[in-house]
């Protein structure tokens, strides 16, 4: 009993510091955001009133919340699917005997290495009238102009210079899992008569990647999700909103129009879209799991 | 006994750490109070001139001089548009600085939260002479009848011109109306350069300068009761129609998307025209490639500028730093501090009697740029200091997107915002 209890002291004392962090920045924040998405609120007013559902039902009144869904939509999808495709054929390549192996795995990670602010200002420069990317295509006969300033380029550019940041890094997840897999089983797979390398890649390569895919698909959607800095630096979630997502629209409602109840109401959707996607990949991927094994 | 301490000794450990957390705020907050004679006041800012900075930090030396008891440290924030973020969140903290300097059109949203002073509440026991100040500016920090923001420093829009080109193309006189603006902007446009830099992006900035199009054509924001939205009325459509029209005749270019008060576009010889203030007057003056100018607004009905600058916010802090922040900002608009302090920036005078006085009047007739815009605030309006002021903006700022873009009409970009800007006023009432 006393063993017990001096057992349960050490405990809480170790326990203290991750409970008391977790309860003050996440489970704290998650609450008062919950609460504030009932009430109206300037940002400065020591006044909260109660107005119900209303935040809900204003923000989705917003003429431009249509537009703003659908630039996440197309944001999430855009970034996710490319960045991980990429991030896979750079693991397979760097996991290959190359000559250059270290220098393409070098390479490929350097771009998660720069802060999305630098890299954000760097693309605006690249992509700008008489930049880069304006006289690469030149030599090809095509003048794209400011693709930042152009409403029907400019989600796919901002997009694209996400793409670019995260490959590196879901190649460093993928190559990570490649490691794990035993060279026995390709072995064996090659003496059942699996040699060219597309029949390896599907029968032994990528089910044994579920796990490093797993948590690749939700990291990177988590990420994609929370997309902010790239769109504050490159385009301030314009022109004509083209490029204003859900993360960036909150911080716009609470920051620039001090609607803070409208801003605690579309984080609670993100937060609802956000859990319901994570729960739905990991009762997807267990199951796989189960009918693999 | 033995058992049970052995049991307290971690909770006695997390107790000691946690009052340890909470007493380096204690300490903090002591230390800043305890040279009990001296009043200490942060003074944020967001000069961008290097040279006025100093010139302000000079100013400060002074009042401390006269001021023995109080001691004011400048702190620069950067860019204004990211200093609201950071101050929603100082005020949230009970950090705020004590002096702020930024537009007046905050004044509703920090008064009627109780995060600033109300000014005149100093008025009578300092002996501050209301009357000193431009009734307009004094104004702009007006909130429910009463002064909360005290005037620093003013400034309007006016237009830069590029002399060279206007002689190229044979132009003698800048244009003084909308539809003399029109002509000179196609004149203007050759291959590569355009007649005039549009303003665009959905923020401040733009929605500063079309406001003058629609006082110009004779519209207004709000109804004089400030209860309902009129930006929509048909003078607001005319205003939009006015720079969609200079869009579609391709003789005005977008300027850098939300940024479009940078010079380059002007000093590259790309634009021969753009909209902008009295503060570049310095930087024009180093550049040697642009042979520049500046001229009035064009006017269409009426003339008129937007009037802007910047006032002094007292954040509720202590009486007696309240009551020292308010001496330094009626310090402030002393002809003295005035007169330096803006014939060094090229900010116009807050004071009448600095206006007026010999020294500034010459300052006038030696700079024929900072003339213009002087002569300009007869004309001048101010953006209304509501509270629900920056939600009206962001749906204003919408509404040019979409028209200059074409992605919808003028009529119906302003009704979509005047919708929405109307909802937010209802709500901040």
């Amino acid at each position: 009993m006393v063993g017990r209890r001096r057992l349960w002291g050490w405990a809480a004392l170790f326990l203290a510091p991750a409970v008391i962090l977790t309860a003050v920045f996440f489970y704290y924040p998650m609450g008062y955001i919950l609460w504030l998405s009932v009430h109206h609120w300037n940002g400065l007013s020591p006044i909260k009133s109660f107005t119900g559902f209303a935040e809900f039902h204003h923000l989705v009144d917003e003429s431009i919340f249509g537009l703003v869904i659908r630039n996440t939509v197309l944001f999430v999808i855009g970034t996710v699917i490319p960045s991980i495709a990429i991030g896979l054929g750079l693991a397979l390549l760097a996991n290959r005997p190359l000559p250059l192996r270290n220098l393409l795995r070098g390479i490929s990670f350097a771009p998660y290495l720069v802060s999305f602010v630098s890299a954000g200002l760097a693309w605006v420069w690249m992509g700008s009238s008489g930049g880069l990317f304006d006289h690469l295509l030149g030599v090809f006969g095509v003048h794209p102009g400011n693709l930042v300033d152009d409403p029907s380029t400019a989600l796919i550019y901002v997009i694209a210079m996400y793409t670019w940041k995260m490959a590196g890094y879901n190649m460093v997840l993928y190559l990570a899992g490649l490691q794990t897999i035993p060279h026995e089983i390709y072995e064996a797979g090659a003496i059942d008569g699996l040699k060219d390398g597309w029949t390896q890649f599907r029968t032994i390569t990528w089910p044994m990647l579920r796990n490093s895919t797993f948590f690749v698909v939700i990291i990177n959607l988590i990420f994609s999700f929370r997309a902010f800095s790239a769109i504050y630096v490159m385009t301030n979630g314009g022109p004509v909103n083209s490029t204003t997502t859900l993360v960036y629209y909150i911080w716009n409602l609470a920051f620039v129009q001090n609607s803070w109840g409208q801003a605690a109401a579309a984080s609670t959707l993100l937060l609802i879209v956000v859990l319901v996607l994570t729960v739905g990949m990991v009762r997807y991927f267990t199951k796989e799991a189960f009918r693999i094994s | 006994m033995t058992h049970r301490m052995h049991w307290l000794v971690p909770m006695a450990l997390t107790s000691v750490g946690s009052l340890m957390l909470a007493g380096c705020g204690g300490a903090a907050n002591a230390a800043s109070t305890s040279a009990a004679k001296t009043v200490s006041l942060t003074f944020e800012e967001g000069i961008q001139s290097p040279a006025t900075q100093t010139y302000l930090q000079h100013q400060i030396n002074a009042f401390e001089k006269s001021h023995p008891t109080i001691h004011i440290s400048m702190q620069n924030y950067g860019a204004a548009d990211s200093e609201i973020p950071k101050l929603e969140s100082a005020v949230a903290a009970h950090d705020p600085p004590n002096l702020l300097w930024i537009a007046p059109a905050y004044t509703g949203q920090f008064a009627s939260s109780g995060a600033i002073v109300q000014a005149q509440k100093y008025f009578k026991n300092t002996g501050f002479q209301a009357s000193s100040i431009f009734t307009g500016l004094l104004n702009t920090g007006v909130y429910q009848g009463k002064v909360w923001t005290m005037p620093f420093d003013a400034n309007d829009l006016g237009v830069y011109y590029n002399k060279t080109l206007f002689a190229k193309a044979g132009i003698t006189s800048p244009p003084t109306t909308w539809s003399q603006f029109l002509t000179d902007a196609k004149k203007l446009t050759t291959n590569g350069t355009y007649g005039f830099e549009m303003p665009i992006g959905n923020q401040e900035w733009t929605v500063w300068i079309w406001e003058t199009l629609l006082w110009q054509a004779g519209g207004h924001l709000l109804n004089p009761s400030r209860t309902k939205v009129t930006f929509d009325s048909p003078a607001g459509i005319d205003a939009l129609n006015y720079w969609v029209t200079l869009m579609k005749d391709h003789v005005a270019t977008f300027g850098p998307l939300n940024d479009a008060y940078q010079l380059g576009d002007f000093l590259s010889g790309k634009v021969a025209m753009a909209i902008n203030g009295p503060w570049n007057y310095a930087a024009l003056q180093q550049q040697h490639s642009v042979s520049y100018g500046a001229f009035p607004l064009p006017k269409d009905k009426i003339a008129a500028t937007n009037i802007g600058g910047e006032s002094l916010f007292i954040f509720n802090t202590t009486p007696a730093q309240n009551k020292a922040a308010f001496l330094f900002a009626k310090y402030v608009t002393t002809p003295a501090f005035q007169i330096g302090y803006d014939t060094g920036s090229g900010y116009l005078p807050v004071s009448v009697t600095a206006q007026d006085s010999p020294q500034y009047q010459q300052y006038l007739k030696n700079n024929p740029f900072i003339d213009v815009f002087a002569k300009e605030m007869s004309v001048g309006k101010a953006r209304p200091p509501i509270p629900a002021y920056s939600q009206i903006s962001a749906d204003i700022g919408n509404a040019i997107e979409n028209a200059l873009y074409n992605k919808m009409s003028a009529k119906a970009a302003l009704q979509q915002a005047a919708a929405q800007a109307q909802q937010a006023l209802d709500s901040n009432s």
